[in-house]
């Protein structure tokens, strides 16, 4: 399953190769004979191999391949990586020398028109991918690459789309930092370290949140993180994330002013004032909590009926605002129906119902219940029609 | 659905080919099942104890940013292996490409695949066959896909695993070029594995397949009937699934029920059931829409038939009038 290395060649043509790639980058040819110097009279045989591994390092830490283009870098350093897991085995990769030197090369800037044959940020995350994917499952060095990657996203200043890391680690980062022996709060740190990347507040990561915090405790820092993660997010209903861990550590943190308001925003309460650390995103906050109230509004009231005139509805005092506020909400997908502008009225066919552990959710279990009821009859009706017409059918044969 | 995988893919590897693609995205790689069963199908003759080679060429579409391959088919070439060479039978793999091409002219040969216990020089000689020359995957880079079902001379699940051979040393520094006398035989890889989907077939072919399962096709009845037949078989279904959701949600305690998962259970089922099936309350409407629906499609079968019987009845006096002449 991991990466494999297959060369054609003898390792003492390796690594002179690599003295060549070297020397070639600073037209010298100190490096190719320094390497040769650890051969025995021009055989294949190594007089000290560690004292060899020593100077494959110091071309590697040299600038040696910094100034390599972002073609011949990766393959350049796929070379290193061959001969240090040939020469030293994974103990030359955990000593952190390779992995301290990606992290140097990772350019913080964005290259100008001028360097663009200079290394990106995504090949550096190329080789700790293939260091990964080397070391064994149960490698402490694993934590470290992950530690790594994230500070290279972090510094690179969005040259990494937050996607690629998702995508890539998302879903397996858990099971990856478990196997590889990090202690509950390495993978807590980990965790937040990159939910703190995405910088969208994408609905996948909000997913990610609700499933980690299923498993894990949490803290009031972490649970104010996350509110300040949902809030400023487009999606308007996070319910799902109320999970029993969430919800404990939201109800029981009474003077944190950012759990209460994330308390109160998930239950569909209006929100008129936000802390100061949400200024920026005071208006989005407040709109997005009108549309969960109107929700609200029609989930209480869905069971006495589905039409609803404009007059029913409280707090509409501008009709084309709250028109504007129903699209929103069938945008959001948290409900669904026909609007009539001319009868002015809503049609109401499928509204979300806001779920939170720790509350009393009896009626929201006898409303499922009922509508499958009414589903399964409905079912038993089409089922008699389809059977008379198929019968009819028959008989007309 | 995601699936934890082993294999962490953040970023396509730097691969040695003209049309590499773009570098700085993560590639996806879906094999369809029928591809999936061809290859299983060829590799199986990899008879113990000999435990001969078995390769072939996996064939499919691939889009030209080098980021999404499909594999659709595969075939099996020969070869022979003894000792360290191998002999592949080129002229073999030519042809059936060039017969395969003929009837998918959208497809192209994406890499190969074997069934070896581990990556060696061999599996690099082979990559490099593939990775270069005409009716082969260049110029853009070859898939290697393993499936490993013999491990330890026993036989085992089939594994699959796909990968692509980034390049190792300075050979990326002497990228192919197109034109002649350019093609530089680079033997040295690193496998890098890339994680796959295997898809199914279409929503259409499942439904053939689910009837086909049942074994009981009633050759007697029209094509109508068979089609309430399936859509009875479905309502039941779906009446059963509910059956099975209410008995779970009633039968389960107060405590359980505020436990995360039925929690979950609670908003899927809130956020997705619809409130109330209006229409389908209305036992006479539906009865008339359904007999409405069921007459159109008997008219439309029965003016087939007649168009059918005259086109027939055309055909058999014109020959008539041949012979007679």
């Amino acid at each position: 399953m991991a990466s494999v290395f297959v060369v054609d060649a003898e390792l003492k043509d390796s690594v002179l190769e690599f003295g060549a790639i070297v020397d070639g980058v600073n037209e010298t040819n100190d490096f190719s004979q320094s390497l040769q110097a650890h051969f025995v009279n021009e055989s294949s045989e190594i007089s000290d191999k560690d004292e060899l591994v020593k100077t494959i390092y110091s071309g590697v830490s040299n600038e040696g391949l910094s100034k390599l283009s972002d073609k011949e870098f990766e393959s350049a350093f796929n070379l290193v990586l061959y001969l240090v897991l040939q020469l030293d085995g994974s103990k030359g990769i955990s000593n952190g020398v390779l992995i301290q030197t990606l992290v140097d090369i990772n350019p913080v800037k964005q290259a100008s028109l001028r360097d663009r044959r200079s290394i990106k940020s995504t090949t550096i995350l190329s080789c700790f991918n293939t260091i990964f994917n080397v070391l064994p499952a149960n490698s402490a060095t694993r934590i470290t690459i992950l530690e790594k990657i994230f500070y290279i996203a972090n510094v690179s200043q969005g040259s990494i789309p937050f996607k690629l890391l998702s995508e890539g680690l998302g879903s397996n980062l858990i099971s990856w930092l478990t196997s590889a022996g990090a202690s509950e709060t390495q993978i807590k740190s980990l965790f937040y370290q990159f939910v703190a990347l995405d910088q969208q507040y994408s609905l996948e990561t909000l997913g990610l949140i609700k499933n980690f915090t299923q498993i894990y405790t949490v803290s009031e820092t972490e649970a104010e993180q996350i509110a300040l993660f949902a809030l400023k997010s487009e999606t308007m209903d996070v319910s799902s994330l109320f999970n029993n861990n969430l919800t404990s550590t939201l109800k029981n943190s009474s003077s944190s002013e950012l759990c209460q308001l994330f308390l109160s925003y998930a239950k569909g309460q209006v929100i008129k004032h936000v802390p100061e650390l949400l200024e920026l995103y005071a208006e989005h906050i407040k709109s997005k909590s009108r549309v969960l109230n109107l929700v609200k509004f029609f989930a209480d009231n869905e069971a006495s009926k589905s039409k609803f005139t404009y007059s029913e509805i409280p707090d509409v005092v501008d009709h084309l605002d709250f028109e504007i506020l129903l699209i929103n909400a069938i945008k959001a997908g948290v409900i669904e129906g026909k609007l009539n502008q001319v009868e002015q009225t809503f049609y109401l066919t499928k509204v979300n119902r806001f779920i939170i552990a720790k509350e009393d959710n009896t009626q929201n279990w006898e409303a499922v219940k009922k509508t499958l009821y009414n589903w399964k009859n409905a079912l038993i009706n089409i089922n008699q029609v389809v059977n008379e017409a198929r019968e009819n059918i028959v008989q007309q044969n | 659905m995601t699936v934890e995988s082993p294999i962490m893919h953040l970023v396509k590897p730097s691969v040695s080919a003209p049309m590499a693609g773009t570098a700085g995205s993560a590639c996806k790689i879906k094999i369809h099942t029928s591809a999936v069963l061809q290859v299983l199908e060829i590799v199986s003759k990899q008879v113990l104890p000999e435990n001969k080679r078995m390769i072939g060429t996996l064939l499919g579409i691939r889009l030209d940013d080098g980021l999404l391959f499909e594999i659709k088919d595969a075939f099996m070439v020969p070869c022979n292996e003894t000792g360290d060479s191998i002999a592949i039978e080129e002229e073999t793999h030519r042809k059936l490409y060039q017969l395969y091409k003929k009837a998918h002219l959208k497809e192209h040969v994406l890499g190969w695949f074997g069934s070896s216990e581990q990556i060696d020089n061999t599996t690099a000689l082979i990559h490099d066959f593939y990775s270069h020359g005409t009716d082969r995957a260049y110029p853009s880079p070859a898939l290697h896909l393993n499936v490993q079902y013999i491990k330890d001379g026993e036989v085992h699940v089939p594994e699959f695993t796909t990968y692509l051979g980034a390049v190792i040393g300075k050979s990326a520094n002497n990228t192919q070029k197109m034109g002649w006398k350019t093609v530089s035989n680079n033997n040295s890889y690193v496998f890098t594995p890339i994680p796959h989907a295997i898809v199914d077939g279409s929503s259409t072919e499942q439904i053939a397949a689910n009837f086909l399962k049942t074994k009981t096709v009633n050759v007697d009845s029209t094509q109508l009937s068979l089609d309430l037949s399936f859509l009875t078989t479905q309502l039941n279904a779906v009446t059963d699934n509910i059956d099975a959701i209410l008995n779970r949600v009633e039968s389960a305690s107060l405590d359980a029920l505020q436990n995360d998962d039925n929690l979950d259970l609670l908003r899927l089922l809130s956020n997705s059931l619809l409130s109330k099936p209006q229409i389908l309350d209305d036992m006479e409407e539906l009865r008339r829409h359904f007999h409405n629906h069921n007459q159109d499609v008997i008219m439309i079968e029965y003016l087939t038939k007649a168009v059918k019987e005259q086109i027939e009845l055309i055909a058999k006096a014109t020959s008539d009038a041949d012979k007679k002449h």
